[in-house]
């Protein structure tokens, strides 16, 4: 049987005033007296479901919305109009049972006691979400386990490197082992390696447990290794649901020839194969990289073939984050 | 009742956390708490400095008007010992923090008044209690067990408004990212109660009995307790407790919805 | 460029200052509110004081009343101070940015604490009158000519402020909080520059340790010379002393700032 969706997000909008300052002293003067303020529709008419073990990525600009429509699903902010479900709960309502089964987790806000060490919170967090003894420490081994972080469990958070602490901020925040996953930036401001280490993570906690995961992340590589599904917002505006690759198809109008070629080309003779990106001339190398509509790719390649002094010829997919820039740089979708 | 051993839990939890942490930052402690000390003591040294040149203080002896400091010195700390996580609630909005505390299954508005209880003001709490019941045995006042029994009931009740007061300012707090300014407000205001604020021209008198009712929580109580007739009838004292708890609460959940989170 | 007045860019840093206080509008509306209350609180209680009887403390209802205005007023001239954020700003490293600025930190510093007493001597200035309307009190000022001295004492009193506020603000290259320390001298300043209460209420034996620190040249000694409760002689050897705290404090002040530049350089913020 197909799983019935546990997160459901219909016509969702969520609108925030912002105080508008005005430049120099005298603006400031008059702003005391009167504040002028502007509507910013942070998530206007956003609706999607998400079926149980999906991981999904949401991918935007600063701003577009992906933040707040986390916290809407988490029960944070109030929504300013439509409906939101999650696990079958109203989200605003924050009833401990639905509390307990899901964890929004943000790369930049830290929930751990700054002056003690991890452990602490743990502790607390035990309390708080009635962790029964034995589970919680099945959960911390496990998590300590596949996050390797068994050492620094003593020591002061703040002393603690970012990717550690961030390591303990996932382990504080999976205790309970919620069902539901809400990542805002997990990876932000952590160096490869650790991203890396991060990833695999979430992937295996997917795996474990079932979970379903929404993920944002400023980092394509996350997006990429980690969802399959993602869901493009922009300025608050749900403008793709659908198979990572189909971003590709939908809207990738051109694919990339590189060529290698034997002697000297002109960049005259090129163009009227394409749109030529790059020509230039390393040593005995000449290479060019040309634009091509995808479905003459084909066709084009062979008449190159037939016409120039061709080495070596590749047919490439431009890369998914130059699509993505080109959605949101043209905004007409 | 699982329930409430939860809270129990969390909220010690909390507190041996704050001890272990005040343990790293002893130096700073140390500095506030002797503060405090002489703080008390030159307030207390006033008084009496007062009560030797001053024979009448309104329509009150200067034994009386003692019995009003203390009255406020206890109440005012005690407030801090249980809220003091208001006091910190400014940064938790700013960082973040707070979004934590609506995320867990655990009252927000618990954890918001709760999540930092006091150990300095605990520890303050226990000899100045001690202190102001032997001061209060060596004046010259006139206490039954029947005005005793009042003067607790009105403290109880007294914490109620001063609950309602903190939660307000948490709404405040969530409204304008701002609470410094009003928790300092506020303890300017129960300031004014530290003599009987009766002494004081109207309209700040009215406002400090009705509007920000210290006089409700400090002057109507002592008054009580030195079996003199209360300014305003304890039924009111009382009405002013749960009208202003029932308030706050209603205007946090309000405070709620407008809650628009720091954003990363 | 060069021919760019030189003092131009710190009249800028007195103009920032200001459009930054409208942002934070609230607080400082409350802030300047919590000034008022407490003038407002000492007002009150010596009107009740003085119902029944006409001195106490040998002092009569109208120098009382005048005290609690001068020290008032006195009060933001002298001790309100914009360096409560200074230890923080050095501890989280957004004060090196101003450190590489070719311009001089103390003097920035300096216009920064102008710019939030000149705002807050306009705004004393109203509370005031308020609370003249209010209270209705009769000032007087005995038939001397010292406003001169008490200029220069109020001017040096200013300079010892905001010494010691630098001071606290070097605790920010070790400790990311000052709040224990500066509590400590705002609960002293309470009952030595007092605001409720002049100093001379107190038991002589405490006057005479409060002598031993700054704190009376705060506020006290100006408004006892301009209330004429001062004999002559007395007027040099506070001048000395106040000398002397200054270069004191700004030997203490130097030094303290030179290990502290080491130890941050050391830190690497």
């Amino acid at each position: 049987m197909s799983p019935q969706p546990i997160i459901q997000v219909k016509n969702l909008r969520r609108h925030f005033k912002v105080y508008q300052k005005q430049p120099g002293l005298m603006g400031s003067i008059k702003s005391l007296f009167k504040r002028k303020y502007k509507t910013v529709k942070a998530v206007d008419n956003i609706s999607f479901e998400i079926k149980r073990g999906e991981v999904v990525g949401f991918i935007g600009q600063n701003g577009a919305g992906k933040t707040t429509t986390l916290k809407v699903l988490s029960g944070l902010l109030f929504p300013t109009a439509g409906e939101v479900s999650v696990l079958g709960f109203d989200p605003w309502d924050r009833k401990p049972e639905f509390q307990k089964q899901f964890s929004l987790i943000m790369g930049q806000k830290n929930q751990l006691w700054w002056d003690l060490p991890a452990m602490e919170t743990f502790l607390l967090n035990k309390a708080i979400y009635e962790v029964p003894n034995d589970q919680f420490e099945q959960s911390l081994n496990k998590l300590v386990d596949l996050l390797q972080v068994r050492d620094i469990l003593n020591i002061q958070v703040r002393k603690l490197s970012l990717g550690q602490r961030m390591k303990c901020e996932l382990i504080a925040a999976l205790l309970h082992n919620p069902q539901v996953l809400f990542l805002d930036e997990p990876t932000i401001g952590l160096d490869v390696v650790m991203q890396k280490a991060l990833r695999d993570f979430i992937k295996a906690y997917n795996q474990e447990f079932n979970a379903t995961i929404i993920l944002t992340s400023h980092y394509m590589d996350d997006v990429k290794e980690l969802c399959e599904r993602a869901i493009i917002i922009d300025k608050g505006k749900l403008i793709f649901d659908g198979k990572l690759h189909n971003i590709i198809d939908k809207y990738a109008r051109n694919k990339i020839l590189s060529l290698v070629f034997s002697q000297a080309v002109t960049k005259q003779k090129l163009e009227k194969f394409g749109q030529v990106k790059e020509h230039k001339q390393n040593g005995s190398a000449y290479t060019a990289t040309l634009l091509v509509p995808r479905k003459k790719a084909a066709a084009v390649a062979s008449d190159l073939l037939k016409e120039l002094p061709v080495e070596d010829l590749n047919i490439e997919e431009p890369p998914i984050e130059a699509i993505i820039r080109e959605v949101f740089q043209s905004g007409n979708v | 009742m699982k329930k409430i051993k939860t809270y129990f839990k969390v909220w010690r939890l909390n507190a041996s956390n704050t001890i272990q942490e005040l343990l790293v930052n002893r130096a700073t402690h140390l500095l506030f708490f002797m503060g405090k000390m002489i703080k008390l003591s030159m307030s207390l040294l006033f008084l009496f400095l007062i009560k030797e040149q001053v024979a009448q203080f309104a329509n009150y002896t200067t034994d009386q008007v003692i019995v009003f400091f203390l009255t406020y010195q206890f109440i005012d700390v005690l407030a801090q010992v249980f809220f003091r996580g208001v006091y910190l609630f400014r940064d938790r909005i700013i960082r973040g923090n707070f979004d934590f505390m609506l995320l867990r299954p655990i009252n927000p508005l618990f954890q918001a008044l709760t999540d930092h209880p006091d150990i300095n003001d605990t520890i303050f709490l226990i000899p100045t209690t001690i202190l102001s019941i032997y001061i209060a045995s060596t004046l010259n006042i006139h206490i039954t067990i029947n005005s005793l029994t009042l003067y607790f009931l009105l403290l109880i009740n007294a914490f109620l408004i001063a609950a309602a007061l903190h939660i307000l300012v948490l709404v405040a707090g969530i409204l304008t990212k701002d609470t410094e300014g009003f928790i300092w407000m506020y303890r300017d205001m129960i300031q004014f109660a530290r003599f009987p604020v009766t002494v004081y021209l109207e309209p700040l008198r009215s406002i400090l009995f009705f509007i920000i009712p210290v006089g409700m929580m400090i002057t109507i109580p002592s008054e009580v307790l030195l079996n003199l007739k209360p300014t305003y009838s304890i039924g009111v004292a009382f009405a002013i407790g749960l009208g202003s708890i029932i308030l706050s609460l209603r205007l946090w959940k309000w405070s709620l919805k407008k809650y628009s989170s720091a954003s990363s | 460029m060069s021919k760019y007045p030189k003092l131009f860019k710190y009249i800028i840093v007195l103009q920032q200052y200001w459009q930054n206080l409208f942002v934070y509008r609230m607080s400082f509306v409350v802030w300047r509110l919590r000034q008022f209350l407490s003038s407002f609180t000492a007002l009150s209680v010596w009107s009740v004081v003085f119902a029944n009887q006409k001195t106490a403390f040998g002092y009569a209802q109208d120098e009382m009343i005048t005290y609690i205005f001068l020290v008032t007023v006195l009060y933001n001239i002298i001790l309100s101070s914009s360096l409560n954020a200074l230890s923080g700003e050095i501890y989280s490293g957004s004060m090196s940015t101003k450190l590489v600025k070719p311009i001089n930190v103390f003097l920035s510093l300096g216009f920064q604490d102008l710019a939030h007493k000149i705002l807050n001597f306009g705004f004393v200035i109203l509370e005031s009158l308020i609370l003249y309307f209010i209270f209705k009190p009769s000032f007087i000022f005995p038939n001397q000519s010292y406003e001169l001295i008490f200029i220069a004492w109020v001017a040096l009193a200013a300079l010892i402020c905001f010494i010691i506020n630098l001071l606290f603000g070097s605790i920010g290259f070790w400790s990311p909080d000052s709040w224990g320390p500066r509590f400590l001298f705002y609960i002293f300043l309470d009952f030595t520059a007092g605001k409720l209460y002049p100093l001379d209420i107190l038991p002589n034996i405490i006057q005479k340790i409060v002598y031993l620190t700054p704190f009376p040249y705060m506020s006290y000694v100006q408004i006892q010379l301009l209330l004429g409760r001062l004999q002559p002689n007395q007027i040099l050897p506070i001048t000395l002393t106040m000398l002397a705290w200054t270069v004191g404090l700004i030997l203490i002040f130097k030094l303290v700032w030179q290990k502290g530049l080491k130890n941050y350089t050391a830190m690497g913020q």
